[in-house]
């Protein structure tokens, strides 16, 4: 897959990613357009990597907020908030209940996670037995 | 003997009485029977008989009497060499032996020290590696033992971890788990 492809692949991604499920109809026939003059495997090749940019594009505009007890509705808008502000882009919360943790949350956004759980201490104060 | 003393000195007496009496050799010599001419052809005979025996027998046996005699001299002189050959290959054969003990004593001096280094040497190579052999299996123990304290402390770490988020689990308050999220939230950087 050549270079320029990757970045249409990309460029798509993040669009369908930023404007949702609106963003549908103009990328199915711009994706069609894309796809029709290649060979099978350059489609299967583009889909992939176009699928690869699409997962990480949408798990970086998601919040994951772990917890052991449900959180306060204002505590998740604080949450929310927060990171947007810090990554500087809109983020949409997935909550996700978690009973290991004891108490405590731990976000997810992408590939960077901030454990602040009661588990990740124990577990830090294990490790610096070691 | 002092019998005939006396006829003897008689008749030499009358011998010179008898000389003196017929006035001259002449008497004497015809009183003997002395022929001049007989004694003159036996000289002859004799001369010539002595000149062919010193021609075909004298000269012969010297010559084969100097033969032996060199011939004896020879060999004694050759006994003698031999003698003296003899005794210098005795004196040698003496130095031979005496040398060949020497560098037999010496050889075996060497060997003797070289067999002693030698032992010396893997007398202190044994001691060398079995003392690294020692050093060797102490570190594998110690690590060994480090392995298995590291070991115990992560299980232990482990099990007290379980313990605690087990105990922690039934006996944080709903109180402590508020203001424990409260926390977490704070120090994620909110607020």
């Amino acid at each position: 897959m050549i270079a320029q492809d990757r970045k249409l692949a990309r460029y798509l991604a993040e669009q369908i990613a930023e404007a949702g499920e609106a963003a549908l109809p103009q990328i199915r026939p711009a994706l069609q357009r894309i796809l029709e003059p290649r060979t099978a495997s350059q489609r299967r090749s583009f889909l992939r990597h176009f699928r690869g940019y699409l997962r990480k594009a949408v798990r970086e505009r998601e919040i994951h907020i772990e917890y052991a007890d449900q959180p306060h509705e204002a505590t998740v808008q604080q949450l929310v908030e927060a990171f947007s502000r810090h990554r500087a882009s809109p983020l949409r919360p997935v909550l996700v209940k978690n009973p290991e943790l004891i108490a405590g949350y731990r976000i997810t956004i992408g590939d960077t996670v901030i454990d602040g759980s009661i588990q990740s201490t124990l577990n830090r104060l294990a490790a610096s037995n070691h | 003997m002092s019998a005939l003393l006396p006829s003897i000195l008689a008749a030499a007496e009358a011998t010179h009485e008898a000389t003196e009496g017929a006035g001259g050799l002449q008497p004497l010599i015809n009183n003997f029977g002395i022929d001049f001419r007989l004694i003159l052809a036996q000289t002859v005979n004799f001369i010539l008989v002595a000149a062919v025996l010193w021609k075909f027998a004298y000269k012969p046996v010297l010559a084969t009497m100097d033969e032996r005699r060199k011939k004896i001299a020879d060999g004694l002189q050759f006994a003698e060499e031999s003698k003296a050959q003899l005794a210098e290959a005795n004196k040698k054969q003496a130095q031979i032996l005496k040398d060949a003990h020497t560098e037999a004593q010496d050889i075996l001096e060497a060997t003797r020290k070289r067999s002693e280094e030698l032992e010396n040497r893997l007398k202190n190579e044994t001691t060398r590696e079995i003392e690294e052999m020692r050093k060797r299996a102490e570190q594998a123990n110690e690590l060994e033992r480090q392995r298995m304290l590291a070991e115990v402390r992560q299980e232990i770490a482990r099990l007290v971890v379980l313990t605690s988020g087990k105990v922690l689990k039934q006996e944080l308050t709903e109180e402590q788990r508020t203001r424990f999220n409260e926390t977490a939230v704070r120090e994620m950087g909110v607020n």
